[in-house]
């Protein structure tokens, strides 16, 4: 990574604030916008946060529900979040990076007090996240890599869920039902051709293509303004658009 | 971000992936469009991009964008889509360029990619024919997937403004022929144009209306061929084709041409190429006439006048060259426009064409040929003069070697680029045709190299060689697949054991080195320079050898071939970390140089850097390279990834190459990992019997096989073997352990601890457990 950022990073200045500006100053009381910044991280961060937790170590699932709580607490109460510099690293990788530390020292600490409880307003409900796929990839990746992934399948699904709600109210559906199912596999397990979907909607193979790139450029605009809001600069933007569609 | 908490059901893991992957897909096809039509990458580079490796790294890493420049781009990529405004027509059109018989051509602008593009419409009068408007998009779709330097290229085709029409990159030029040029400047370009035309018919797709207006030289000094298709596509309409008019000049038409359409092949190209050289020299195309229809007598009927008659200071190769691509009878001419560019290149770099002077006699033959009545006369003559029959036989095996001919440049273009499969098909039909050409089995080796099937390969060559024992290509492919084949055997640890193998590796070196010399002063320079460096290499002269990559590297920059420069330099220095940039260097040039990735997979764990992820690549990009499977095996073995391992070993086992090592390493997975005695003792067994001497491992995994088993005298009697055969030399501390064991299983104490006492940390608990036992 980082060729970009240690040639590029230090020239974008005017980058706007994101929705971090706040966090990522140093430690300061509890200002509203701090909360609220807090709870936006928390949103986007939880579940990956959480599946790092579950695959690092030996820690249950509500073990690792209270460590994901405490997590939250620790960032926002400690003055760690003041130590990222931007030009060192993307704020994810440096997430991940206290993370790991955190652990180390939790649980070495093991009969410590709990911090930030209560801090956190996220509802863990993790019961979705425990599925068979997670329980095998956790045989196989790092935690680093399953954090990486599922911060990804995060901001695809709700862009996605964007994507579904501005389509549908700009009475747009048919679009997004071809590039759906363009991306699906028909009944017959078979992979979509631009030709079956045309028949399928009565739509000439033009007017799929045409369908598609309209979808696609949709998404990925919202996915670029997702990621917009939470990064530092605009290098960071580009590196975390090729990370999250390099798979 | 208040819905992110909310499942969405649509959105399962397999969706989101599928959806992933098809916007990245869109991604890096956008992005290359973008790169290209800024003129940072051409279509070909962009074309050789490895499709795993994410596009951006892949375009930094060579060298080809700054990261500032992919920073740009990729700003612009999000910024210079039709944001909000997504009912906006794509493409501008902008002033009229010109107008054909068949076209009227505008600039253009596509604003979506923010470039500049030539817009040709096709004329009112022949849309009207529901044949052409089909025929046209059939045509356009054919010409969308050519793509090569020399083409003009044709991005899309759709309605603009309401009118059909093809979108092709604009070529800001004139066409070839209106600047008088020096001669081998004109001659460059016509090779240019030639290969173009060549990769149209690859796709198959006939011209059939070349002529210099036809040729673009751009700017930049390249030409790019221009309208292909669009003579078939007017042919198509009413009654166009016999006024001669649609067409305009058919002063470049070939004889078959002239006579009706059924007979075109790609021969009528390379007649129009032939046509056009024949202008560039002479100042005048091979046939003139007042009229239309007398321009086509003359082009079924006369032979044209040689430009050197016209022209006395022309080099006769290029009147050759032309005279032959001139051919009435297509299987005279040269079979591709490939062979013909190939001539003038040869002609260019100042190496010997293969077209000859045409005799008087050959020439009278031909006219007789032409005029059955005269045929018998001639014939009669011929046979007087004891030459008839021969001179048809070899009329015959050429034609044959003609017909090779073509499935084997064909071959070649798809070797270049990779598809193995296909080059193979078309070397097997070349051979069903000529069985004993040189060159068929020549490029059959080249195919089983590139697949990094090397003994096959050797095979091919010798073959090869031997049907033409000249000084040749097959003398350097077989030199230098020895020189390979030295190389591995000098770096593979089973063979530094036994004298005999190195032994082996010099007699391959010597080989090599011969072959090398009988192939010296063929070819291109660059190859030249290679089979140099592997000389001074295969000789142990590295400063020699580094020498001469040094200055090859430095004459020809990154031209084809200079990877193997690059990879010999590496070979040639003693310091790993010197090593590591020249490979380095060459894989940037060539990214699967199996070769390259193999040795600096070799030379990263000696700067303490792991090799393995150079000994995945080497094996995915040659896929019969039989020892990078030894080496991942054995690594995965030490990890301890037995499945891993056992397919490395099968896989070797299967490909029936490098057996001993083979059979070895699964051994010491059934040893090791599967705890499997039997199997253990048998892999090692056939290793054993396929290497009996110089080779210690299988000896020792099969004493700790037997020794696991209970067999003790067994287990004592391999042992022993491995220490004879490592005579004092490192790794007898396993061997010491397992026949201390061994003995004392059987009670021989002294023995045990004399043989423990050796074995350092190998037998260190069985030697603790023993004196503590004694006390």
């Amino acid at each position: 990574m980082g060729q970009l950022e240690t040639t590029l990073g230090g020239n974008r200045e005017a980058f706007p604030e994101t929705v971090w500006s706040s966090l990522l100053g140093a430690a300061g009381p509890a200002t509203p916008e701090r909360e609220a910044a807090l709870n936006d991280l928390a949103l986007v961060y939880w579940r990956p946060v959480y599946k790092f937790i579950r695959t690092a170590g030996k820690a249950t699932i509500e073990d690792a529900k209270d460590l994901t709580q405490e997590f939250f607490g620790y960032l926002v109460e400690g003055d760690v979040l003041s130590r990222y510099d931007r030009t060192q690293a993307r704020f994810r990788t440096f997430l991940k990076g206290v993370l790991r530390n955190f652990l180390s020292v939790e649980r070495r600490d093991a009969g410590r007090l709990k911090r930030g409880g209560g801090k956190v307003v996220v509802s863990l409900d993790v019961q979705s996240l425990e599925t068979a796929e997670f329980l095998a990839e956790r045989g196989r990746s790092s935690p680093e890599q399953v954090f990486d992934r599922q911060w990804a399948a995060e901001v695809l699904a709700e862009s996605l869920a964007e994507l579904r709600r501005q389509l549908g109210a700009e009475d747009r559906a048919a679009n997004l039902k071809v590039y759906e199912a363009w991306n699906g596999i028909d009944g017959a397990g078979e992979a979509p051709t631009y030709a079956s979907i045309g028949r399928a909607f009565g739509l000439s193979e033009q007017q799929v293509k045409d369908h598609l790139a309209y979808a696609r450029e949709r998404l990925e605009k919202i996915i670029r303004d997702r990621l917009a809001r939470r990064v530092t600069s605009a290098c960071e933007l580009s590196d975390e658009i090729r990370d999250l569609l390099a798979g | 971000m208040g819905d992110a908490d909310t499942t969405d059901p649509g959105a399962t893991a397999q969706f989101l992936d599928r959806i992933r992957g098809d916007l990245a897909a869109s991604r890096r096809l956008r992005l290359g469009a973008l790169a290209v039509a800024r003129g940072l990458v051409t279509q070909a580079q962009l074309d050789e991009t490895p499709a795993l490796a994410p596009l951006e790294e892949t375009l930094v890493a060579r060298g080809w964008l700054r990261p500032s420049q992919l920073e740009e781009l990729l700003e612009d990529l999000d910024g210079l889509r039709r944001r909000g405004d997504p009912g906006a027509p794509r493409y501008e059109v902008g002033a009229k360029l010109g107008e054909g018989a068949v076209s009227v051509v505008h600039r253009g602008t596509d604003r979506e990619l923010g470039r500049p593009v030539a817009l040709k419409f096709l004329k009112d009068s022949l849309l009207a024919h529901g044949k052409v408007r089909e025929r046209f998009h059939r045509e356009a779709q054919s010409l969308a997937r050519m793509d090569h330097p020399h083409v003009v290229r044709v991005h899309d085709v759709g309605r603009v403004d309401g009118r059909l029409a093809l979108v092709m990159e604009l070529v800001e030029g004139e066409p070839f022929g209106r600047t008088a040029r020096p001669l081998r400047e004109a001659v460059a370009l016509l090779e240019q144009a030639a290969r173009g035309v060549h990769h149209a018919h690859e796709k198959g797709v006939v011209h059939r209306d070349l002529k210099p207006d036809n040729i673009l030289v751009g700017r930049d000094g390249a030409a790019k061929v221009a309208d292909f298709g669009l003579a078939h596509l007017a042919e198509s309409g009413p009654a166009l084709t016999h006024t001669g008019s649609v067409l305009g000049t058919p002063m470049y038409m070939a004889p078959e041409q002239v006579r009706g359409r059924h007979e075109i092949t790609p021969r009528t190209d390379v007649y129009a190429l032939g046509a056009i050289l024949y202008q560039v020299l002479t100042g005048r195309p091979p046939h003139e006439a007042q009229s239309v229809s007398e321009v086509y007598d003359k082009i079924l009927r006369d032979d044209p006048v040689p430009p050197r008659k016209l022209v006395p200071t022309l080099p006769w190769e290029l009147d050759a060259v032309a005279l032959r691509a001139l051919e009435k009878d297509p299987a005279r001419r040269y079979p591709s426009a490939f062979a013909f560019a190939e001539e003038l290149r040869r002609f260019l770099a100042g190496e010997a064409v293969e077209a000859r002077p045409v005799s008087t006699l050959a020439r009278a033959w031909r006219r007789a040929a032409r005029n059955p009545l005269r045929i018998a006369l001639v014939v009669a003559l011929f046979v007087a003069a004891g030459f008839a029959l021969d001179s048809r036989a070899r009329a015959r095996r050429g034609e044959l070697a003609a017909r090779a001919g073509d499935f084997l440049e064909s071959a070649r273009t798809h070797l270049e680029r990779g598809a193995l499969d296909a080059a193979r098909d078309l070397v097997e039909q070349a051979l069903a045709t000529a069985p004993d050409l040189p060159l068929a089995h020549l490029r059959r080796g080249e195919v089983w190299e590139a697949g990094g099937f090397t003994a096959q390969a050797e095979a091919c060559f010798r073959r090869a060689a031997e049907l033409d024992p000249r000084p040749g290509p097959a003398h350097y492919r077989l030199g230098r697949v020895l020189l390979r084949r030295a190389y591995l055997a000098s770096i593979n640890m089973w063979t530094a054991e036994d004298p005999a193998e190195r032994d082996e590796a010099e007699r391959l070196a010597r080989e090599g080195a011969a072959h090398l010399e009988t192939a010296a002063g063929f070819e291109d320079e660059v190859r030249r320079e290679i089979a140099a460096a592997m000389l001074a290499w295969l000789r142990r002269d590295l400063p020699g050898a580094r020498r001469i990559c040094a200055e090859g590297i430095r004459k020809f920059g990154s031209r084809d071939g200079v990877e193997e420069l690059h990879w010999l330099d590496g070979l040639s220095r003693s310091k790993p970390a010197e090593e590591i940039p020249c490979y380095d260097a060459a894989l940037a040039l060539r990214p699967r140089f199996a070769l390259a990735l193999y040795s600096r997979a070799w030379a990263l764990p000696r700067v303490g850097k792991s090799g393995d992820a150079d000994f995945d690549a080497a094996i995915l990009a040659a896929p019969g390279f039989a020892e990078p499977y030894i080496f991942r095996g054995s690594h995965r073995l030490v990890k301890g990834d037995a499945a891993g391992a056992r397919a490395d070993f099968d896989t070797l086992i299967g490909m029936g190459v490098h057996l001993a090592p083979a059979h070895n390493g699964r051994a010491g997975v059934r040893l090791k990992l599967d705890r499997d005695w039997d199997g253990a003792i048998a892999d090692a067994t056939e290793a054993i019997r396929r290497k009996p001497e110089g080779y210690h491992i299988p000896w020792m995994y099969r004493a700790e096989a037997k020794l696991m088993k209970g067999d003790a005298e067994g287990a004592i009697a391999d042992a022993t073997r491995a220490l004879e055969i490592l005579k004092g030399k490192d790794g007898g501390q396993t061997p010491y352990a397992i026949r201390g064991r061994a003995r004392a299983a059987r009670g021989d104490r002294a023995g045990a601890l004399e043989d423990l006492r050796k074995s350092g940390p190998a037998g260190a608990p069985f030697l603790k457990e023993l004196e503590g036992a004694q006390k």
